[in-house]
């Protein structure tokens, strides 16, 4: 393992520490790469990458490779050097780095996959662009442009930035997801792949994912010495559609009370949406009103799902505390859950549309349950969960109290479908499906 | 789902084509009434095909102990698929995942330029990557061993040099490289699910008896992972080609659908989808057969 050489890119690859190169630069390097190739992939890439830049992936072609680069991530770029200048990164430019570095195998088949021939002609490129890489750090051909920091939430840093080729605003997620010697994680992998997968349906009811883009590598902190490449570190830029406010603030702008009518259509939606991803085996974790978008005509968004495991790492980075308030009784004792979670948060919202004030504001876990305890009464000792670190008897004995008295302005089958969703027993509890057949819904009269 | 081989048995049902036509012959001399059928006429005629059945089993025999491919001989599309299908053999990983390297695989060309790229190289990441999206996970260390062994037949596994860690480092990258040009849309809608769904329903169809008869689901299944040597096989809906396979694949038997015969207005097939006609579906069908072109099992010489 000591011998292994490392490549860093920094050390490389001077020629991409720009991220806005001229288009198609020409040069020495390029004359002998095949021309047509790259306009051919050029072209059939420039609907896909954005952030990534298509330019850079032909290089590979031959000894021009890696000379073209990202010129759109200009835009990031900015972002980049405000927010993050405490990743020691020479990294903007290394969007590029995968097609380059595809290299060393072409000479494979050649039975010389040796690295020196390959580090003569990183060098070689490096020489030959250092030039052109200084004369091309403006952001002019950025595709995305970035209008205002968002939120620096626990799952990462939230950009509103404009698609500069169709003017639709955007939200920019920055997820920071590890790179092993192994590659990119299969989690991650399989997570973002499976966003894409969801994005065929177009359900009107979950955020759009228009586009995902490779961003910068990072070192990050080293944790162990031995392993230097586990503390590398890639940035996934997720491109969502944009929607001016979230559920949080839509709610404390309507201090006067939602009409019954749109309270029980945004529920509607709420658990629309909520089914079509547990339909496809997706968990959200993490319902909350700041998780469910308003668009301008009301109709709800669900955001942020489906990367748990992705979020993990990234979770890890930041000291940002998540709220409990929706966090159903499995969760906060440990245990193992499933779609049932989501449920309950549902539920917890639902009520919350009414009252305009969350149902459980707890400050600790602890506090958390017994306020959830006041108001559907402490289960009985056989319904507690076995092999839990918080015992049954550390609970005071709470009587449940009628939803009525806690959510008064709702009718009784709102009501009781809310009864049905804030369930000790997670198997107990109503699906989604079931939900949405619920009277509540059926009923024309709110 | 078999993990044998699947071109060794598809190459048994491409014989059982000229085996049933055989059979039609030797049928059809022995009712002709009119001419008195000796002994002699009989055997002479049997000679024939007997000679042709030994024949073609030795032509087999040889061939699958002869043929093994020279992969830096070629990179056309057959030979690279070929290439990831025994890499995937070695490595046993499942045939869905050897399905999904695959189609990452002429995604990917479909985008870029063959020459632009070491194609074994693309073809061993699809691989590895194909492991990450089927959660079948395969070592990277495997993958690159059996990828240059397959390349490089006889050589020794890589040692822990320059030599491994930069082939590490150009597969790692490869990945994102393919993840970025599919645009990270690397789960693909398999054909075989729709498969399963419709051979369960003509086997129910067909009632067990008669569907035992004949291996129209294995010969099926075949054909599919067949095609995926073929580009063409992100040419068509994923459910369509499974209709066509399937048909084949009863063509192949000469196996009648019960109730319903090859005039009938609405053929089976049109039970699973509506629009079907059989003009395309013939089209897919040859596209499948066009696959088995460039395999050299089958060429002449």
């Amino acid at each position: 393992m000591a011998e292994r050489r490392r490549f860093p890119s920094s050390e490389l690859d001077p020629d991409l520490s720009s991220p806005t190169p001229p288009k198609r630069p020409k040069q020495a390097g390029d004359a002998e790469s095949d021309d047509e190739t790259e306009q051919e992939a050029e072209k059939s890439l420039e609907t896909s990458e954005k952030l990534s830049s298509p330019e850079a992936l032909p290089g590979t072609s031959s000894s021009g490779a890696g000379t073209s680069r990202p010129k759109e991530l200009g835009g990031i770029k900015d972002v980049e050097t405000t927010e993050e200048s405490e990743e020691p990164v020479p990294d903007v430019g290394q969007v590029a780095g995968p097609s380059k570095q595809v290299e060393p195998m072409t000479s494979e088949k050649d039975e010389e996959p040796g690295t020196s021939s390959r580090i003569e002609v990183r060098r070689i490129m490096g020489r030959e662009s250092t030039g052109e890489v200084q004369t091309s750090l403006m952001g002019e051909h950025a595709l995305y442009q970035e209008l205002s920091l968002i939120g620096n939430g626990a799952y990462g840093t939230v950009y509103k930035a404009k698609d500069l080729t169709s003017g639709q605003v955007v939200a920019l997620k920055k997820v920071r997801v590890p790179l092993t010697e192994d590659g990119l994680p299969t989690s991650t992998l399989r997570e973002i792949a499976a966003l894409k997968q969801l994005e065929r349906f177009e359900h009107p009811h979950i955020v759009r994912l228009l586009d995902v883009c490779q961003g910068n590598y990072l070192q990050l902190p080293s944790e162990d010495e031995r392993s230097e490449r586990v503390d590398r570190g890639l940035i996934l830029w997720l491109v969502f559609e944009h929607v001016e406010r979230d559920l949080a603030s839509y709610m404390s702008s309507c201090s006067n009370g939602i009409p019954p009518e749109d309270v029980k259509r945004m529920s509607r939606e709420i658990i629309l949406g909520v089914d079509f991803l547990h339909s496809h085996r997706i968990l959200h974790r993490d319902l909350k009103p700041q998780n469910l978008l308003v668009t301008h005509e009301g109709r709800i968004k669900i955001a942020d799902f489906g990367l748990a495991k992705t979020y993990d790492f990234e979770m890890r980075l930041t000291s940002v505390v998540v709220t409990l308030w929706y966090r159903a009784p499995e969760v906060l004792l440990g245990c193992p859950y499933a779609t049932p979670v989501d449920i309950w948060s549902v539920g917890c919202i639902l009520a919350e549309l009414s009252r305009l004030s969350p149902l459980f504001p707890g400050t600790s876990e602890g506090d958390q349950l017994d306020r959830i305890f006041q108001v559907i009464g402490t289960p009985s000792q056989d319904e507690w969960p076995e092999n839990v670190s918080l015992s049954w008897t550390a609970f005071p004995h709470r009587q449940a109290r009628p939803l009525r008295s806690i959510i008064p302005n709702l009718n009784d089958h709102g009501l009781d479908l809310i009864k049905n969703t804030l369930i000790f027993d997670p198997h107990s509890r109503i699906t989604a499906a079931q939900a949405l057949r619920h009277q509540y819904f059926v009923d024309e009269s709110s | 789902m078999s993990r044998e081989p699947s071109l060794l048995k598809s190459l048994d049902a491409q014989e059982s084509i000229s085996m049933l036509g055989i059979n039609q012959e030797r049928s059809d001399g022995g009712m002709n009434p009119t001419e008195p059928i000796t002994n002699e006429a009989l055997s002479s005629k049997m000679k024939d095909v007997i000679d042709v059945l030994a024949m073609q089993r030795e032509k087999r025999n040889t061939l699958q102990k002869s043929i093994t491919i020279d992969y830096t001989k070629a990179n056309d599309n057959f030979t690279v698929s070929r290439f990831i299908f025994e890499c995937g053999l070695k490595l046993d990983a499942h045939p869905l995942t050897i399905a999904t390297a695959a189609t990452l695989y002429h995604r990917f060309f479909k985008e870029a330029e063959l020459q632009g790229y070491d194609c074994y190289l693309i073809g061993s990441t699809c691989l590895y990557l194909a492991g990450k999206v089927k959660d079948d996970p395969l070592k990277i260390r495997d993958v690159m061993n059996v990828s240059h062994n397959t390349l490089h037949r006889g050589s020794q596994p890589l040692e822990l040099g320059d030599q491994y860690w930069s082939m590490r480092d150009a597969i790692v990258q490869a990945e994102l490289l393919i993840m970025r040009m599919l645009k990270f849309q690397v789960m693909p809608d398999h054909p075989h699910k729709y498969m399963l769904h419709y051979l369960r329903s003509l086997q129910a169809w067909f009632g067990e008896e008669e569907w035992s008869k004949y291996p129209v689901s294995k010969t099926s299944m075949a054909l599919l992972q067949d095609f995926h040597h073929s580009p063409a096989i992100l040419d068509y809906p994923s459910n369509l080609i499974a209709i066509a396979c399937i048909n084949l694949s009863l063509q192949i038997y000469g196996v009648v659908v019960p109730l319903m015969d090859e005039c009938d207005q609405q053929p089976w097939f049109n039970v699973f989808c509506k629009d079907l006609t059989r003009n395309k579906l013939w089209e897919i069908m040859e596209k499948i057969m066009a696959a088995y072109d460039d395999e050299p099992e089958t060429r002449d010489n």
